[in-house]
């Protein structure tokens, strides 16, 4: 802001003006340890969340695909993996989305699919969030060598592009599902560790740290019950991100062939797709489900980051 | 132009900057009428806070419309309502004709351009004339004309010398008048000196008005004429600068030459005596709005306090200076 | 400067000696016999599994392997192709070039189209069409770009027949000259722009955030008070110094646009590292497959010290010390 001091310190609340104009007064946006916003009232952040619409269409597709995905069973119209002597036939009343080269239904593929991709992202959410949490808020707490170390270790794994990164993995391991969500989790946590870290750090300043210490508590009480509460916010906001990052990155994978062979995706319709892309009822639907979910979760993120932290900056 | 002919220099008349804020309109400027004529050097005192700079950026039209509510009344120079012009007219007013000198010189420098350029682009020639011109305004402003240093970063240039270059650049257009916000906060004591021996002697030797925006009195009694009391978005008291130190009208202006004695000996920490802290705007309803924090409070400070004539150019808004028999008229 | 670059190399070193250690160590956890991991699923003889045991010295223990793998990766022995039995090395050097054709494509579109539409939206005091640019921001962050890909091969090869949907030339094409890269170029759009599209989003935020945060800066006012236009200040003063994020952006997500690379390769049917990464991994030769990963982490690390250097090429507050730091 280029305001001179004048405007601040009419906004500023009464008593609060700065007194002394001199080189020593400090400006705004200096001032120094505060402790954190509070976590605003869940009524309140609820009310928030709600009034941005993007985040309610957003969350609104989330539960529509958990809620098919959990029902998938009863929905399908067909056994996903059946296949028929009807060949990569256009959409039709019997087939709603046609059928794949070895004759699967396509819709009943895209219903099963949401499994796949709700499983990877959830697993590989909350993966992301414990281990980045561990290691930014070790990192951050401890700081020093500790600090130092870990960091390397962090930046070891942030400098090889996550999807190279979670290919490999699987590449190497296997490609069943539970390899796929530790894959990933290993791809996305850096990024998560270094937001902790940085969280941390923030709340490492404040009194309220201080004051535990001088109390006597532990390190490990001190993280726990006083650090990480408060730096929930921007990791919640970053974890949902990172679900849909989940989702795009699983669907890269099983489009190279990197798929759970027993639980058929929508990145893997869309690998059967690529054989023949004429066959647009293959490749449309599966796409933007995929599309659409990922979509959903960063607008869902936005409207955490607005509800959650009312005075950062929007997308 | 037919407004060139009228040289009345800047003249402002009840003039009010009303500012949005989360809880309603305040008006940190209220209805403040000054005059910068032609040659003259005007100082314009008072704390942080009391929306100085705000009229300032009011006159000039830099606040930003997501911030300004309003303005009122009439801030006009040679004649031209400054408020009336359209975006291409104001822009030959400023710099040509109302040039302005900031606090803060790192952050009022480009980081990524050298600072001769900067200075170069308000000038009009090109090639080696250019260069010589910017030549001269850095010799002007006591910097070094060097070629080198004209490359140099404002990020490799000392305080003062940063402030020497935004000089040099409210010179670059030649104008009638130079208006200085705070020029020399933030700078060592002695730098203050030296840059304000600078402002007041290019304004000297090129004939221009000046007004310069500070709350540092030593600043106001060196280079300026005629000064400016301002107290949370009025003037309270305005007269030429000796007689004013000497006799002030207004206790605010006593307080701020207490203040000054007090301290008189160099040093930063400049401690005031004046208690409590300038009223933000909107919290003032009615009556004086210095009178939380004056000694000489009364019970007919509640009322709106009238500007009393002192004497030729001379006027404080203050009861104290009221006959005894008018103050019982008014109330 | 030298020394901001020596400071930029040493940290670059134990970064990718981190990489090749990672690469290792993920070998060692590969499933049953480390044999199997390197050769895959591939029927050998027992001739054949004696000499990989004594190349990769299988029989020695752990520390001493990791010493002779860190020899072998540092001078650029990658092993050998198992499905072709050429060294890896020169797999990925016969296909590196037309990755990068396709790579650096994608990035000056992503360049030039993402500061456009960054700074378009960063100077209009329109809301619609800052909203606009952000939501195609998101938007792309979103797409899946291998369906994109599908999707534009659908349209544009497919229904409408007016660009080619693979290879990099047209298969009985002799063309010389100017038609032979006219050629390349109609078979490059397409692939590049999708690869593009995602950085183009994140090019476009980051420009249009950094303009509007330049704007409010004090020098502009500065400017402003010079008596020049908005579009002249823009020009001047915002534009340049709101690139600087940009600078950063595009270079350090070279690596995202790399390894994205090997889905559109395989969408468009592109001759580069991305369709021998996407063959390695359907033969599972695991050799070319982590050969490629350790390349592509290397040249990530070298794009970033460049980046770090050339950002202090245009931004003249960490040219002259290495203590004046922030990048504000």
């Amino acid at each position: 802001m280029s305001f001179d001091p004048d405007v601040t310190g009419a906004l500023a609340p009464r008593g609060a003006a700065p007194d002394n104009p001199g080189p020593a007064a400090p400006g705004p946006g200096t001032v120094a340890p505060v402790a954190p916003v509070p976590v605003p009232g869940a009524r309140l952040a609820v009310r928030r969340f709600l009034g941005h619409g993007p985040a309610v269409v957003g969350l609104a597709i989330l539960l529509l695909t958990a809620v098919m995905a959990i029902a998938a069973d009863w929905i399908a119209p067909y056994d996903p993996q059946a296949v028929s002597t009807a060949l990569l036939q256009p959409p039709s009343g019997e087939h709603l989305l046609g059928t794949d080269t070895v004759g699967r239904d396509i819709l009943s593929q895209v219903i099963h699919g949401g499994r796949v991709s709700l499983i990877v992202a959830l697993v590989t959410g909350v993966g992301t969030l414990v281990l980045g949490a561990l290691v930014g808020s070790i990192a951050g707490y401890y700081g020093g060598r500790v600090d130092a170390v870990l960091m390397r270790i962090t930046e070891v794994f942030q400098v090889i592009p996550s999807f190279a990164l979670a290919l490999i993995i699987v590449a190497v391991l296997g490609t069943n599902l539970a390899y796929i969500c530790g894959a990933l989790v290993m791809a996305l946590w850096p990024q998560m560790a270094r937001l902790v870290r940085g969280e941390v750090l923030k709340i490492m300043t404040t009194d309220m740290v201080a004051a535990a210490r001088t109390v006597g508590h532990s390190n490990r009480r001190i993280i726990v019950s006083d650090v990480l509460p408060n730096a929930l916010p921007p990791l919640i906001v970053q974890a949902t991100i990172d679900l849909g990052s989940a989702i795009l990155l699983q669907a890269g994978l099983a489009f190279l062939g990197l798929g759970d062979p027993t639980n058929l995706s929508w990145g893997d319709i869309l690998q059967q797709a690529q054989r023949d892309l004429s066959a647009w009822w293959m490749s449309v639907p599966a796409g933007v489900v995929i599309f659409l979910v990922v979509l959903a979760a960063n607008f869902v993120g936005d409207g955490l980051n607005r509800a959650l932290r009312p005075t950062s900056s929007h997308l | 132009m037919t407004e060139h002919a009228m040289h009345t220099g800047l003249s402002v008349r009840d003039f009010s900057v009303a500012l949005k804020t989360p809880g309603g309109p305040i008006t940190p400027v209220d209805r403040v009428s000054i005059d910068v004529e032609p040659g003259r050097r005007v100082a314009l005192v008072g704390e942080s806070g009391c929306g100085k700079s705000m009229m300032l950026r009011g006159i000039l039209r830099f606040i930003p419309p997501s911030v300004l509510d309003g303005v009122s009344g009439r801030a006009a120079f040679d004649g031209v309502d400054l408020a009336e012009l359209d975006d291409r007219r104001l822009r030959n007013y400023r710099g040509d004709r109302i040039a302005m000198v900031f606090q803060d010189a790192l952050a009022r420098l480009n980081p990524t351009m050298p600072v001769g350029a900067q200075v170069a682009e308000v000038l009009t020639g090109g090639g080696r004339e250019r260069d010589a011109q910017v030549a001269a305004l850095f010799r002007a402003v006591g910097l070094d004309s060097s070629r080198a240093f004209r490359r140099r970063f404002p990020h490799e240039l000392s305080g003062g010398m940063r402030q020497r270059v935004l000089i040099a650049i409210a010179l670059a257009g030649d104008p009638e008048l130079l208006v200085a916000d705070e020029p020399t906060t933030a700078l060592d004591v002695t730098v203050q000196a030296q840059i304000l021996d600078t402002i007041a002697s290019v304004v000297r030797e090129r004939g221009m008005a000046l007004l310069v925006v500070t709350h540092d009195l030593g600043v106001v009694s060196e280079t300026c004429e005629y000064v400016y009391v301002m107290y949370a978005g009025q003037i309270v008291e305005s007269g030429p600068v000796d007689a004013v130190f000497d006799e002030p009208g207004h206790p605010y202006t006593q307080g701020l030459i207490d203040c000054v004695l007090d301290v008189d000996e160099p040093g930063e920490q400049r401690v005031r005596t004046i208690p409590g802290v300038v009223p933000p705007p909107g919290s003032v309803t009615a009556g004086c709005r210095f009178r939380d924090r004056c000694p000489a409070a009364h019970d007919r400070c509640a009322v709106d306090p009238p500007v009393v004539e002192l004497g030729p150019g001379r006027s404080a808004r203050c009861w104290l200076r009221v006959p005894a028999e008018t103050v019982e008229e008014a109330s | 400067m030298l020394r901001f670059t020596a400071r930029r190399l040493l940290h670059a070193i134990p970064l990718l000696f981190g990489v090749v250690t990672l690469m290792f160590f993920l070998l060692q956890l590969a499933p049953g016999d480390p044999i199997q991991a390197l050769i895959g699923d591939y029927p050998a003889t027992p001739e054949y599994v004696a000499q990989v045991t004594k190349t990769y010295g299988l029989d020695e223990p752990l520390m001493v392997r990791y010493w002779e793998y860190l020899q072998q990766v540092f001078t650029l022995d990658l092993g050998e192709s198992l499905a072709s039995r050429v060294p890896v090395i020169d797999l990925i050097t016969d296909r590196l070039g037309n990755t990068l054709i396709l790579t650096v494509t994608a990035m000056t579109f992503a360049a030039i189209i993402g500061i456009a539409l960054g700074v378009w939206a960063g100077v209009s005091r329109s809301r619609l069409l800052d909203h606009l640019v952000t939501g195609v921001a998101v938007g792309s962050l979103s797409i899946p770009m291998f369906w994109l890909g599908q999707m534009l091969v659908l349209i544009f090869a497919i229904k409408l027949s007016v660009l080619p949907s693979q290879g990099m030339y047209s298969t009985r094409s002799t063309a010389e000259g100017i038609d032979r890269l006219s050629d390349l170029l109609t078979h490059l759009l397409l692939p590049a722009l999708v690869l593009a599209m995602r950085e183009i989003g994140v090019v476009a935020r980051i420009v249009r955030t950094s303009v509007h945060d330049v704007l409010t800066l004090p020098y502009v006012e500065t400017a402003r008070a010079k008596g020049f236009s908005r579009s002249k200040i823009i020009r001047r003063h915002v534009v340049r110094n709101s690139l600087l994020p940009a600078v950063t952006v595009i270079g350090y997500n070279f690596g995202f646009v790399l390894a994205g690379s090997v889905l559109v390769e395989t969408v468009f049917g592109w001759p580069g590292m991305g369709q021998l990464l996407y063959e390695s991994i359907r033969n599972r030769d695991n050799a070319v497959t982590i050969g490629i990963v350790l390349l592509i982490a290397v040249v990530v690390v070298v794009v970033n010290l460049i980046t770090d250097l050339v950002y202090g090429l245009v931004d003249p507050r960490i040219r002259v010390g290495a203590s004046t730091g922030g990048r504000a």
